[in-house]
């Protein structure tokens, strides 16, 4: 089982006229099999802790660790390839792919044969609800929902062990919000993967198994 | 607030490299366009030095023996046809003939044919009685009657007392002593006007006739005060003719030129014809006693000192006057036989009238002692030209055949006179063959200056208009000319010359090739830059436009603020991508020093007016379009 | 670098039409301008060289002023001289000038009133010009060339023909010849026989006469200077100031409009010599910011790439691959319509076509490159 942590980790923001610190000191051990919620008011630093988590950068000060090396010492696009899934509010799909290639993608980029790859994608696909109608249209011809379905899809096709989700359900209706916490909640269960969800959502923080309320770049406590 | 302007100023780097590529493009554009223009300058303004002309070829044979024949009357019917033809060949850019006036140009001398060179011809049959009239003053020695079938004459030997009027063209050795005179002009009733003893005063025209041609050996030489001599013996071997006889001929006989205007009257004697001049006429001759300048301050006299003398002395200054729209549309100087020997062509404005100038040969410089830059006073008149079929030589000592047609002025009468004298500068002066022949003949003794100098001057056209008419064609279309003229059944009637434009024809066509081509290309990258300018600006405008319209902003409004954001962008790259080209361009060009390739400013700012208007519409036109954007999401 | 993720890569490109296009145009824009404006100097050099060639430049011997090119007078010696035929004495202008047109008018004592004109060729004199109606029929074997020989013929008006096909001349008291009728003149001027140049009144023997007329022509326009000079060796510039010795004649060369049109030509031409590198150079920047700005609106996309664990180098030479690709279709595109345009293709143009479409594929790297190197931790929730 691998593991992710952080250790006394802080980030700040820096520009020419002044420095905000985003994390401010946060230490924390995810474990696979749950889905964690990341809640806090709106700038207390959680999307930042959570590209963090994904690897985007490296903290100011501490360490993000996954299998107990600092993401500041391993190849970071390949944890982020290999180990990493990250789900936006916004979906971040490439708009003039498919479906298919959308989800197929991560797995071009890993050198996966076409069809291998495809086959792995149709099934993730059709596990979130994608029907095999949707797979040739491009992004935008789809609903919001199905949008983050595709994300997830795509997350999923990495076969990543963590699986972090910012504000997955922001634009989402309540129905397609449950789905989409559904399918991310027996992602942690069924198959033992680490789902950290960034969200307001009070619906999808319940369905968390662990809550930690963030304030000023720190987390408050566990729920 | 603009919002769409604070997008671009959110984004400077995007924003100027945005205004950087229109304006590069713009550069571009405006500096093809600036090549374009001045390339088509230039190849107006080669192509304006080439006339290419069509000029109809002679084709009645030379001499007057088959003149009235059938034949000749057919080929002068096919000439007319083909003349009329031609008047309307779609690629004929002007039909420019020739008017002729004539001119007296007081203080001048004139360019009778001797003056030149005493080789050359000097006998009236050549010069004529406008520059041979004269007014001597004689003591008759003997007179002879003599009847040739049913005509009396008479002859009469003169002593010379004092030439009174003469050209100076004959002022030469040997001095002028004796004139023999050879007349059917009688007294009304038919009494011979002269008797031996008597003095009298004769205005006719005089005549000098050589004999055998011998080869002599002499040399001209100037006298201390500046007149001409000929010194015999010595210098370089020259033809000449050795002096047979002077003659004068009564004026009086003058009338098929319109001197007497036909006013010479035939009378009977015995059987046998005369003439005698009706009352209301000149007098030809005058007996005198005393001195001459007594009679000419007497009541007889008047009219001698009055008319008589000065219209001489017209005669004997005078010269012809061409009139032309396009010197290079006359054969000779289309052809190069004719040519500018100094100063200059005609410009532009000289031809549109603006100025008085002229053109004289160089033979008629030299003898007046003119110069460029010289202003010469033309007193006009239109009294008309001859044209003599034959007899003319083209040296009187020697006789090298015949040599066809000519063309010489009718003496000035005080009636013909269009009442227009003015002074004419001097621009340049030319060469021509001396004395030439042929229907496209071009002698010294024409002063040239443009037609519009004369107030409606085609009015002045004369007989001989198509002889004088040069179809002045569009460059380069000789060819097409030739086969419209043989479609309508007038094949190889015209002789063409286009100055070596053919020659130079595909260096012009290469010129505007190219700079359709710059325009083309630049005209292309302007369109292919604004599309991509308007693409990418949209492409980041668009989820704002959305945006704003989600939020209730009109469609009008939103499209106003977009065009506002995009206008501004496209007039400061349309300042500074003019600059840039001006700048570019004026480099370039500067060094060149050729005013036709110069930067053209205010062409260049009319383009880049035209480009941003273009730019605006464009825009204002997409930004309505893209502001009225479906709200609904696509599906 | 995968074959699915290049194909997958190719599609999107496919789909991104509007802006492969713009992009495909912009690089094939750059290499038409690079044909198109090299086509533009090597057009208007072969056309000048051409007219160079073929444009006549006359050359008109006058009086020693000038003031008359006819009744010269002038020895036909000089005549000789321009037609090479005092190279022996080193004395010939035959390597500087041709077509040289020379008439002589002779008095002749019998046939009574008629005259001798020698000419070189049928245009030598004036009055033989078709303007007049005249046209020359050469009997068979014999052609205009018989007038540069010095065989004894002649070309006589239709009524002058004898049934012997000879006609006797004498120009004075102690000559006599018997010359050939070679050919008829049909409307042109009586009583003139015209023969050969050169030709003498009895063989072997060299005749000396004085010329009425002479023009010629510039043999090679391109040496028109050192032909200039060298004929000014023989004769003068025209000007009244000169010595009137009877031995002293001028030449008008008439070559003004050539000189002009030539000018400007060439004015033409340096400034497009010097204006193709800055077209070029512009051509290139805007590639540059072309290539730029279309790339640099793919932040997000590039983003996503990062976030999905694509390394920078990965995408970087993604992108460059797919502008390469559209560069390298946009250069067969332009080089087409080049091709097509100024039907040929000139290693000059290829190069510098080849240049744009690099200076252009270097301002999409330089694009890609600040792209890929941004930090994501700010791109990955921004909005573009």
């Amino acid at each position: 089982m691998n593991s992710l942590s952080a250790k006394e980790v802080f980030y700040e923001y820096r520009n020419s006229f002044q420095t905000v610190k985003a994390v401010n000191g946060i230490s924390y051990n995810f474990e696979s099999g749950r889905v964690y919620a990341v809640v806090g008011v709106s700038g207390s630093g959680k999307t930042t802790f959570l590209s963090l988590l994904a690897g985007l950068d490296i903290p100011t000060e501490g360490k993000i660790e996954f299998d107990g090396n600092a993401t500041s010492d391993i190849d970071r696009d390949n944890y982020r390839l290999n180990h990493v899934s990250v789900i936006y509010q916004n979906f971040n799909l490439f708009y003039h792919l498919t479906v298919l290639e959308n989800a197929a993608y991560p797995l071009y980029v890993k050198k996966m044969p076409k069809a291998a790859a495809e086959e792995l994608a149709k099934e993730k696909l059709l596990k979130v609800g994608i029907t095999e109608s949707q797979f040739k249209r491009l992004p935008n011809m789809l609903s919001g929902g199905e949008q983050q379905r595709v994300a997830i899809a795509r997350a999923l096709a990495c076969g990543s062990e963590i699986i972090l989700a910012d504000e997955p359900t922001g634009n989402l209706d309540s129905k397609n919000s449950r789905n989409i916490v559904e399918i991310l909640k027996n992602l942690a269960h069924e198959e033992n993967r680490c789902v950290i969800i960034v969200t307001h959502d009070p619906s999808v923080a319940e369905a968390a198994d662990i809550v930690l309320k963030m304030e000023d770049g720190a987390f408050e406590d566990s729920i | 607030m603009n919002i769409f302007l604070k997008q671009s100023r959110r984004k400077p780097i995007f924003t100027i490299f945005m205004i950087i590529l229109l304006c590069l493009s713009l550069t571009l554009s405006l500096i093809g366009f600036s090549a374009y223009t001045s390339m088509q300058k230039q190849f107006n303004d080669i192509n304006g030095d080439y006339t290419t002309i069509a000029v109809l070829q002679e084709s009645i044979p030379e001499g007057t023996g088959n003149a009235f024949g059938e034949n000749f009357l057919e080929l002068a019917k096919r000439e007319f046809e083909a003349f009329e033809k031609a008047q309307k060949a779609p690629m004929l850019k002007k039909e420019e003939a020739r008017v002729y006036l004539t001119a007296h140009v007081p203080g001048s001398v004139s360019l009778s044919s001797s003056r030149i060179d005493p080789s050359e011809l000097n006998q009236p049959y050549f010069d004529d009685d406008m520059y041979s009239l004269c007014v001597f003053a004689v003591e008759c020695k003997s007179v002879e009657e003599t009847v040739f079938l049913d005509m009396i004459s008479y002859d009469a030997k003169l002593e010379v007392i004092e030439v009174i009027s003469l050209s100076s063209a004959y002022d030469w050795y040997p001095e002028i002593t004796e004139v023999s005179l050879s007349s059917m002009d009688y007294n009304a009733d038919g009494s011979i006007p002269i008797k031996a003893g008597s003095k009298y005063l004769i205005y006719g025209s005089y005549g000098e006739y050589y004999t055998m041609p011998i080869i002599e050996s002499f040399r001209d030489v100037e006298s201390t005060d500046g007149k001409k001599m000929y010194s015999f013996g010595e210098g370089y071997m020259q033809l000449r003719g050795e002096f047979g006889t002077r003659t004068i001929e009564p004026a009086a006989a003058l009338s098929d030129i319109g001197l007497y205007n036909g006013h010479r009257i035939s009378g009977e004697k015995d059987g046998l014809t005369y003439y005698y001049s009706l009352e209301d006429q000149l007098p030809w001759i005058a007996e005198y006693t005393g001195t001459v300048d007594e009679f000419l301050e007497s009541e007889e006299g008047k009219v001698w000192k009055e008319e008589i003398i000065p219209l001489c002395r017209k005669n004997q200054e005078g010269a012809l006057v061409a009139l032309t729209d396009n010197l290079d549309s006359i054969y000779p100087f289309s052809v190069g036989s004719s040519f500018i020997l100094e100063g200059r062509k005609f410009n532009e404005k000289e031809y549109s009238g603006e100025k008085n100038v002229c053109l004289i040969s160089s033979d008629y410089a030299m003898i007046n002692g003119f110069e460029v830059g010289d202003k010469i006073t033309l007193d006009l008149y239109s009294s008309g030209i001859l044209w003599l079929e034959s007899g003319a030589r083209d040296n009187s000592a020697v006789y090298t055949g015949e040599q066809g047609g000519f063309m010489i002025r009718v003496p000035i009468r005080p009636k013909n006179s269009i009442n227009l004298c003015k002074e004419f500068e001097i621009v340049g002066i030319y060469s021509t063959p001396r004395f030439s022949f042929g229907p496209t003949s071009f002698d010294a003794d024409h002063i040239i200056i443009p037609k519009k100098s004369v107030p409606n001057a085609e009015q002045y056209l004369g007989t001989y208009y198509q002889d004088f008419t040069s179809f002045i064609l569009e460059n380069g279309t000789i060819d097409e000319f030739e086969q419209y003229m043989s479609e309508q059944g007038y094949p190889d009637m015209f002789i063409y010359n286009d100055q070596g434009f053919s020659e130079m024809e595909e260096t012009l066509l290469a010129l505007e090739a190219n700079a359709k081509r710059m325009m083309t290309l630049g005209m292309s990258v302007f369109a292919l830059i604004t599309a991509l300018f308007l693409f990418l600006n949209f492409r980041r405008m668009m989820p704002v436009i959305r945006g704003v319209r989600l939020l209730g902003k009109n469609a009008g409004r939103t499209r106003n603020e977009v065009f506002a954001v995009l206008f501004m962008e496209e007039t400061i790259s349309v300042i500074i991508g003019t600059v840039l080209a001006a700048v570019l361009y004026n480099s370039v060009t500067s060094a060149m020093l050729s005013e036709t390739i110069a930067l053209d400013f205010k062409n260049l700012l009319s383009a880049a007016a035209a480009l941003l208007g273009i730019l605006g519409i464009l825009s204002f036109m997409l930004s309505g379009i893209l502001s009225n954007v479906k709200l609904m999401k696509r599906k | 670098m995968s074959f699915s993720l290049l194909s997958v890569t190719f599609k999107a490109l496919c789909r991104r039409w509007i802006a492969s296009l713009l992009l495909v145009a912009v690089a094939a824009a750059g290499t038409v301008s690079a044909f198109v404006l090299n086509g533009l100097i090597s057009r208007q050099e072969e056309a000048l060289e051409n007219t160079k060639k073929n444009t006549v430049i006359s050359c008109v011997v006058t009086d020693y002023s000038g003031s008359s090119s006819g009744n010269l007078s002038m020895l036909s010696a000089f005549v000789e001289m321009l037609t090479g035929k005092r190279r022996e004495r080193d004395c010939f202008l035959d390597d500087y000038v041709k077509n040289v047109r020379a008439m002589a008018g002779t008095p002749l004592l019998s046939p009574e009133n008629h005259a001798l004109r020698r000419i070189l060729s049928i245009d030598s004199d004036p009055l033989l010009d078709p303007i007049n109606g005249v046209s020359v029929e050469f009997y068979e074997g014999y052609s205009e060339e018989v007038l540069q020989g010095r065989e004894m013929v002649c070309i006589v008006a239709p009524d002058m023909v004898t049934e012997n096909g000879y006609i006797i001349v004498s120009p004075d008291e102690n000559t006599e010849a018997e010359i050939k009728i070679v050919g008829i003149l049909n409307g042109g001027p009586t009583g003139i026989i015209y023969c050969p140049f050169f030709m003498p009144f009895e063989e072997e023997i060299s005749v000396a006469f004085y010329v009425n007329t002479c023009s010629f022509d510039i043999k090679d326009n391109t040496k028109l200077k050192e032909s200039k000079d060298y004929i000014y060796e023989f004769f003068v510039v025209p000007d009244v100031m000169n010595k009137n010795d009877g031995l002293t004649f001028g030449v008008l060369v008439q070559d003004e409009t050539y000189h002009k049109s030539l000018g400007e030509i060439n004015s033409n031409l340096t400034m497009l010599r010097i204006m193709l590198p800055v077209l070029m150079i512009i051509c290139g920047c805007i590639g540059f910011f072309a290539g730029f700005l279309m790339t640099k609106g793919r932040i997000r996309e590039f983003a996503t790439m990062r976030c999905i664990g694509m390394k920078k180098m990965q995408i970087f030479f993604l992108v460059i691959g797919e502008l390469l690709f559209l560069a390298a279709f946009g250069m067969l595109l332009g080089g087409g319509i080049g091709f097509i345009i100024e039907g040929n293709l000139s290693p000059k143009a290829i190069s510098d076509s080849a240049i744009i479409t690099a200076v252009y594929i270097i301002g999409t790297a330089i694009a890609a490159l600040r792209i890929v190197r941004i930090n994501i931790m700010k791109l990955s929730n921004k909005e573009e």
